[in-house]
């Protein structure tokens, strides 16, 4: 059962949300948390251990110059500008490979082979016996989010209870997250951005057939909106976490709310088995 | 010697363009001759890597020299190793005109030997 916590705009409170109910979540079952904002992970921020790490990788080119004439093929190839073919040599810029291998077969005297390029890390931590956190951390000046993120998948197991802390925005990286998902809950906030973005997510959402409830985070009154938008597209509004203090007090010092507060635990519990219960899972 | 400038149009009449990966055309001046080539830029609507492959297609037309508003730091890196002298040109105006002010001295030397 894979759930997926995704918003469209950042900032709304995805991690919050993915925190808590990963927190509350694991008293009953056995519980992974896959932060797949691999371009700044923050879930790891509200545990502790020593995670084990997995480095990612991606195939680049590389060439042998005593087997490269120079004749250009593979520059022509390339749609990414990451082989240039001068008069002396070809400039390589692995940063904007695609990992293709294309440049490989094209290769006319077979100079080119792959060699891997850091793309990113996984970290693998146990923060709670029922509790499993892998985090995706994109390598500076990488543009591979996707590639880390696939590697997140991978430790993912199809028993486990997974909640996916999806990247902002609705483009590549958020469908790598979003693709084999049982379930969407999409968190926004009462802002026009909140409600503009959360409509680009839901559009995703209904491209992979994926069922989604909402989460409104500052929120304290009804009828906004998001709630209007809400209605008119049947998505049931399972949460709403007002703008308060106390919550942004005990978020600022890294705590978790279900972990501290009784009530909120509670309702946690009660949106999980709510996302279960629309999945037709328990 | 061949010139490239990236230009919004197909003839030196037309202004310089304010990109350089991304420009519509780039117009090569022979200089010796004053022949001019208008070449149609194949990358100006890719996603990325246009700078770079730009440069490539200026190599293969044997330019040595370019005349240019802005730089992205990939297609300067490529600029330094194919030996492409750069200046810089600031200001609004017409392809011809930017070589007028080019060949009275009066373009900053961006990348290249002084």
């Amino acid at each position: 059962m894979q759930i997926a916590i995704a918003s469209g705009k950042g900032g709304t409170g995805k991690t919050t949300v993915a925190v808590n109910l990963a927190l509350a979540l694991s008293t009953s079952h056995e519980v992974t948390l896959a932060d797949c904002d691999v371009e700044e992970p923050n879930c790891h921020l509200f545990f502790s251990g020593h995670p084990d790490e997995e480095i990612v990788t991606n195939p680049v080119p590389e060439i042998d110059t005593d087997a490269c004439t120079l004749c250009g093929t593979c520059g022509s190839f390339c749609r990414y500008g990451a082989l240039i073919v001068l008069t002396d040599r070809v400039l390589q810029y692995p940063q904007l490979c695609h990992s293709c291998g294309g440049c490989e077969i094209v290769c006319p005297t077979g100079a080119i082979s792959m060699r891997p390029e850091k793309a990113g890390v996984v970290h693998i931590s146990k923060p709670k016996p029922s509790l499993s956190l892998i985090s995706g951390t994109l390598e500076e000046g990488s543009i591979h989010t996707t590639t880390v993120i696939k590697a997140v998948r991978r430790h993912l197991l199809r028993e486990n209870l997974v909640l996916l802390d999806a990247p902002p925005g609705s483009s590549c990286a958020a469908m790598e997250t979003l693709k084999d998902c049982d379930f969407c809950l999409m968190v926004t906030e009462p802002t026009p951005f909140g409600l503009h973005d959360l409509t680009l997510i839901h559009e995703v959402t209904e491209i992979f057939n994926i069922p989604t409830a909402v989460v409104i985070n500052r929120s304290d009154e009804k009828n906004n909106d998001v709630d209007m938008y809400c209605t008119a597209h049947n998505l049931p509004v399972l949460m709403r976490i007002p703008f308060d203090r106390t919550i942004a007090l005990m978020q600022g010092s890294g705590e978790i709310i279900s972990g501290q507060d009784p009530v909120w635990r509670e309702r946690f519990v009660r949106l999980g088995l709510q996302c279960l219960a629309l999945t037709g899972a328990r | 010697m061949q010139i490239a400038i990236p230009a919004s149009g197909q003839t030196i009449n037309d202004p310089v363009d304010t990109r350089f990966g991304r420009a519509p055309y780039v117009i090569i001046v022979n200089q010796e001759s004053g022949a001019t080539t208008t070449l149609s830029n194949p990358y100006a609507a890719e996603s990325g890597g246009v700078g770079p492959r730009l440069v490539q297609l200026l190599v293969q037309n044997q330019v040595t020299q370019l005349i240019a508003p802005r730089i992205g730091g990939n297609a300067e890196n490529a600029l330094v190793a194919a030996g492409i002298e750069v200046f810089l040109f600031e200001g609004s105006g017409s392809v011809s005109s930017a070589l007028e002010q080019f060949k009275a001295g009066k373009l900053v030397l961006m990348i290249g030997k002084q």
